[in-house]
């Protein structure tokens, strides 16, 4: 979890990516490494756990979205997270397909893909993870970091608050409650 | 859609956002955005489970086969099964273990009653927490079945044990029944009876628990009824042969047969065909276990035919009468039967390997609805002693970390938390969520279990509704062992987001850490403030050893050295001591040292140093001017201000003495302890009726205080009221530990002698003692007084004054000494001793003046001897020693001493030859024995052995009356600096010897020579030189040539 009172926070830390700090970047990814690393623990496919280094794999994505701030320039740390969460799941699939090959040696394939759940997918099941997905997308831009920062990256209102400007702890609640309503009339849509 | 529905979906909404458990029973599936959320709780929950695995190694156990997977199990084998469906081993990815798992048959739909039924069911029971009780963490259905997922028990059933083993003994059928009347009470409590106690339905897992479950051939009741294949209607009340329903007491009714089986291996009837079984019953041919077991107890056995009786109404009432019968017929063993929290999960985790056995759930009937109560409205809530199991400090882990977690929950506003004393107050009952929710005033219990494996822990926190013991909320905190304070605070902040309350930022105020740096000092801490608050002799024990765990964890834990100086301090106290209570208060004064050298604004290190001068020392001031420091530091310690009225009633000031002890009160006037303190405070002034009001008080606090009854009967013999004073002793020898026998003695003697055989009988038991070890010469004298033995009662009374003997502080006013208190002997004794004095000198210098030592110094004989090959050979000032030379120092002094011996080598490095803390020999010395330094090790006389090679060694030995704050401190800045050099030992050239850097030499110089101006040794001969002077101290400087090789 990222600490949300630290001296320097994440908004003030993209600010200095963006204005080519590389300490600044360095300490970003320090920052943000532990909440993806578990996060992306339960998004992996259990089979591929043993043949992908999950700290390898966030820290590629991590990388890969910093060097891609200039051109995307988040100014909140919810939609920076947001951001590295839809970045990490295009890593996770596109390092799947590179790395993991029947015994046959051919290519993994949408389908084989599909039949490797993670572990958020073993519990629930994929169809339920694809509704989730698929309805979290319709939401508007801050509710979804809401969302996505209390369902997936635990973190606590203050820090939520914090993360989407919300003016306190308990309004990050409200937000994120009503965005959980949200959420769920769009999942029933798609059913 | 109306305003009312929108408020419901978001406070579903939030209760999902807040991870709070929605009822989904309850909550209308009508609303299809009901579905989605119910489907974003489940996306939740993944998550959440996910990322605590991500901290967690992955378990050997996934890689295993899967057969298939049910729900987010994963499926294993098939291990049991019948007409009602199939039981497995599964694995739970998100439990991380083995669990068993019950599938219904086939469902047959909407219309499959029985699967419905046993959904419900499973529900219920699933709601039943008990230590005793198969737990229950899930139903569901998936895939067209219904299933339930249970603990997988490692071991084997009642029965299975009973083909093994044959019948068993009364008591351990008794231990048995004991945990099946509590697993009942919680089944029944919950609202649901049994219906089908067997052997076959109950488990004892290796490691010996006792879980109540059901194999379930998945029956009905009615089914059961006319079943007659099964065997169960074998166990079958009379009333539910004749179609009746189940009821508690018929439950009650099967544990009787279950007991009377285990016993005889027999049913008490046995039909020749079971349709007979009800005729018989009718004709009440039942065989009485007494014929089968004639061997038995009478008490266990009318235990049995009692839960036997065909008339339910001639039956126990409840599972607990029940208990409490069995307890009673268990022989007293010291089982912790009676006593130990059985729900305590402590008895709930699978040791080793073993036969797998499955469980699976009983039939359970609805007897009532209980009203319903959600996390978000608890207010008031109690936290239990968590249960620690795995880990050195299983014992001080939990009752530490739910002491810290209710710590900060404390700062949640609007909450309130019971307050720990009341809470601990329970550990001793059986576990019953509505009596301890009545007894705390509280709404909800929070019973928590830490579970710890290799550097693994898992906390799981359970909110329980005090009403019935349903489970309110539940969560599993993952983490590592080497920091059970972060699992706390993750399960506090949990816990706030159920109670849905915003837990502030800890703050320097709510920081628990007291200054250690590891939190398994403060928990072992903890747990010794609590052991030595009860101040029995096991449990002080049982302190020194948390304490000392603390000092392990932490060496520099001030508060835990203060906390072990006060349980020495307390066991001296206990009577009978476990030591010579000298010894006791050495370890004490080492320890408060040491604490107050760590930490000098430590208030419980001064109130431990007060103690040693009020009961040790008999320095009145000091120990007024440490007791007033101590609160101080710390105004509202109760134990302080009831110690302080001590010493104020000892010195006759009693009036201030009662003001202390109502500022004792008025600052924990929950304490038992303070409460006896209060009582003693109040006889020594003569205020009896208060005297006994606060002892009264004290015995309901704690029944098991011995000290109240024994100050309850001096009360009574100050009245002159001596059949009620005998009767309190009584109770007193009981608590204490004494044998039945012992205490009817007592009892015989008053009868037959009156207070003549009292005191004899108390003259004789501690004339015995003295045998075989230290028995206290001030209650001897009292006893001798008593008799009329003047001489034996003042040479007892000089010697009690010689040792120092505690007790005779309180013995000295009493009635039995009248006779010869006027006699110029005792007159001389407390003049010594100061007993008499009206106005407590306050100062320092008064103090000292008003003791002032003879002006002359101790005498003491010593000599330095060098040990080769068992012969001594004395040294000479001068001598040379070599590397190996193996050294003692004999000497002998007139009148009890304290000694300390330093070693200087010639780099000036300055080492402790003595005292030595890990021997046996200790400071103050007795008087009139040789001694033979450095002391003994496990039996083993112990040596210095020269280590040095080259160079001048100078040994300083000092001898004092009382002991020498600055040179205590010096030792233990010495060791604090260097922990392995005091006691540093060496295998070779000899086994079992103290290796030390040098000494050698014998030479006699007063005052010391100054031939090192600088060293420091020399300072701290310089330092005592007018000490030595003024005839308070012996010094004498030996100074040895150490040979080059």
């Amino acid at each position: 979890m990222i600490p949300a009172a630290t001296l320097e926070t994440t908004a003030r830390l993209l600010e200095l990516v963006r204005s080519g700090d590389d300490g600044a970047r360095e300490r970003l990814a320090v920052r943000c490494l532990p909440a993806l690393r578990r996060w992306a623990h339960g998004r992996l496919p259990a089979r591929a756990r043993g043949m992908i280094d999950t700290d390898d794999l966030v820290q590629v994505s991590l990388l890969r979205a910093l060097n891609q701030v200039e051109s995307f320039v988040p100014r909140r740390e919810g939609a920076f997270l947001a951001y590295l969460r839809r970045t990490l799941l295009n890593s996770i699939r596109d390092e799947l397909r590179r790395t993991v090959r029947r015994p046959g040696g051919e290519e993994l394939t949408d389908a084989i893909a599909d039949d490797a759940p993670s572990l958020v997918e073993e519990a629930i099941g994929h169809e339920l993870v694809e509704r989730y997905e698929a309805a979290l997308a319709t939401l508007e831009e801050t509710q979804q970091e809401a969302v996505i920062l209390r369902v997936e990256f635990g973190y606590t209102y203050q820090e939520i608050a914090d993360a989407i400007c919300a003016p306190t702890a308990n309004a990050a609640r409200m937000t994120v409650s009503r965005a959980l309503v949200r959420l769920a009339e769009a999942m029933d849509g798609r059913r | 859609m109306a305003a009312a529905d929108e408020r419901h979906v978001l406070a579903v909404a939030e209760a999902i956002a807040d991870e709070t458990p929605v009822d989904w029973e309850a909550t209308p599936l009508s609303d299809p955005r009901i579905a989605g959320l119910r489907g974003i709780a489940s996306v939740a929950a993944a998550f959440r489970d996910a990322a605590q695995r991500a901290e967690d190694p992955q378990p050997a156990q996934e890689s295993e086969t899967i057969l298939f997977t049910w729900g987010h199990l994963h499926v294993r084998e098939r291990i049991g099964g019948g007409s009602f469906g199939d039981v497995y081993r599964a694995w739970d990815p998100l439990l991380e273990r083995d669990v068993a798992l019950k599938l219904w048959r086939a469902d047959e739909g909407p219309a499959d009653a029985g699967a419905r039924r046993f959904l419900h069911e499973a529900r219920l029971l699933a709601r039943v927490r008990h230590g005793n009780v198969l737990t229950v963490h899930g139903v569901e259905r998936h895939d067209g079945r219904a299933g339930m997922w249970t603990d997988l028990i490692e071991g084997e059933s009642l029965e299975e044990r009973l083909a093994r083993g044959g019948p068993l003994g009364a008591e351990e059928a008794a231990l048995f029944g004991v945990d099946l009347c509590r697993a009942l009470a919680a089944v029944h409590e919950a609202g649901l009876v049994h219906g089908d106690i067997k052997a076959a339905n109950v488990l004892r897992e290796r490691g010996g628990r006792i879980v109540l479950a059901d194999f379930g051939a998945g029956t009905t009741v009615a089914s059961r009824g006319q079943n007659g294949a099964c065997g169960t209607p074998l166990a079958m009340a009379p009333e539910i042969l004749r179609g009746g329903a189940p009821t508690r007491v018929s439950d009650l009714y099967s544990l009787g047969v279950l007991l009377y089986r285990l016993v005889s291996g027999r049913y008490p009837i046995e039909p020749e065909t079971l349709g007979k079984l009800l005729e018989d019953h009718h004709n009440g041919a039942r065989v009485p276990l007494v014929d089968r077991r004639p061997d038995l107890p009478l008490a266990f056995t009318e235990v049995v035919e009692r839960a036997l009786a065909p008339n339910p109404g001639d039956r126990f009432r409840s599972a607990g009468e029940m208990e409490r019968s069995l307890a009673r017929a268990l022989p007293d063993k010291g089982h912790d039967a009676p006593t130990a929290p059985s729900w305590w999960p402590w008895r709930w985790v699978a040791a080793g390997a073993g036969a797998v056995v499955l469980a699976t759930v009983a039939y359970l009937a609805v007897l009532s609805q209980r009203p319903s109560l959600s996390p978000a409205k608890v207010r008031a809530l109690a936290v239990l002693p968590f249960h620690a199991t795995g880990g050195t400090d299983a014992e001080f882990l939990g009752p530490g970390l739910a002491e810290t977690f209710a710590r900060r929950l404390r700062f949640l506003p609007g909450l309130s938390v019971s307050p720990d004393r009341s809470v601990s107050r329970l550990a001793g009952a059986i576990f019953d969520p509505q009596a301890a929710g009545q007894a705390l005033g509280v709404a909800a219990l929070v019973v928590g279990t830490v579970e710890s494996e290799g550097g693994a822990a898992r906390l799981t926190l359970e909110l329980v509704h005090a009403h019935d013991g349903s489970l309110l909320w539940r969560t599993v905190v993952n983490g590592e062992s080497r920091d059970p304070a972060a699992l706390g605070d993750e399960g506090v902040k949990r816990l706030a987001r159920a109670l849905r309350l915003e837990l502030p930022a800890p703050t320097d105020a709510d920081a628990s850490s007291q200054g250690a740096s590891r939190p398994e000092a403060v928990y072992a801490w903890l747990a010794g403030r609590r052991l030595a608050a009860v101040r029995t002799g096991e449990a002080l024990e049982r302190a020194i050893v948390a304490f000392e765990r603390s000092i392990h964890h932490d060496p520099d834990f001030a508060a835990a050295h203060a906390g072990l100086a006060r349980a020495w301090g307390l066991a001296a106290l206990v009577e009978p001591p476990r030591e010579p209570p000298p010894q006791s208060w050495a370890r004490a004064r080492h320890a408060a040292l040491r604490a107050l050298v760590l930490d000098p604004g430590l208030a419980a290190a001064h109130a431990a140093l007060a103690e040693i001068a009020f009961r040790c020392d008999w320095e009145w001031a000091t120990a007024e001017r440490e007791f007033l420091r101590a609160l101080d530091l710390d105004p509202e310690c109760a134990e302080t201000w009831s110690s302080y009225a001590e010493l104020l009633s000892v010195t006759g000031r009693h009036e201030e003495a009662i003001v202390a002890t109502r500022r004792a009160l008025a600052s924990d006037g929950d304490s038992a302890s303070v409460r006896v303190s209060a009582g003693a405070v109040f006889l020594e002034a003569g205020r009896f009726d208060e005297a006994i009001g606060e002892l009264h008080t004290a015995i309901r606090l704690e029944p098991s205080s011995a000290a109240a009854y024994t100050i309850l009967g001096a009360v009574h013999e100050e009245r002159g009221m001596y059949a009620e004073a005998v009767g309190q002793w009584q109770n007193a020898l009981t608590l204490s530990g004494s044998d039945p026998d012992e205490v009817s003695d007592f009892g015989r003697a008053f009868a037959s002698s009156g207070m003549t055989g009292v005191w004899h009988w108390r003259l004789a038991r501690l004339e015995e003692r003295s045998r075989r070890a230290w028995a206290s010469p001030a209650l001897i004298a009292r006893a001798h007084a008593a008799l009329g033995h003047r001489s034996e009662a003042m040479a007892w009374l000089a010697r009690a004054v010689e040792e120092r003997d505690e007790r005779f502080l309180r013995v000295k006013e009493e009635p039995a000494f009248d006779d010869i208190r006027l006699e110029p002997a005792f007159a001389a004794l407390s003049d010594r001793v100061l007993l008499d004095v009206t106005a407590l000198p306050v100062t320092a210098a008064d103090s000292e003046s008003a003791t002032a030592a003879p002006r002359h110094p101790p005498s003491i004989e010593a000599a330095l001897y060098r040990n080769r090959d068992g012969r001594s050979e004395s040294l000479a000032n001068g001598s040379t020693v070599h590397p190996g030379d193996r050294l003692f120092l004999a000497m002998t002094c007139a009148e009890p001493v304290h000694l300390y011996v330093f070693d200087e080598d010639r780099n000036g490095s300055l080492f402790v030859l003595f005292p030595l803390p890990e021997l046996e020999l200790a400071n103050p010395l007795p008087a009139r024995q040789r001694h033979r330094l450095p002391g003994q090790r496990d039996g083993i006389g112990q040596d210095w052995v020269v280590t040095s090679a080259g160079g001048r060694e100078t040994i300083l030995v000092v001898a004092a009356r009382r002991p020498l704050p600055e040179l205590e401190r010096e030792i233990l800045q010495l060791r604090a600096a260097d922990a392995g050099r005091p006691v540093q030992r060496i295998e070779r050239p000899m086994p079992e010897v103290v290796a030390l850097r040098g000494v050698g030499g014998l030479a006699a110089s007063t005052p010391p020579a100054s031939s090192r101006p600088g060293s420091r040794l020399t300072q701290l001969a310089a330092s005592l030189a007018e000490r030595a002077s003024q005839g308070e101290a012996w010094l004498r400087e030996f100074v040895l040539e150490s040979s080059p090789q």
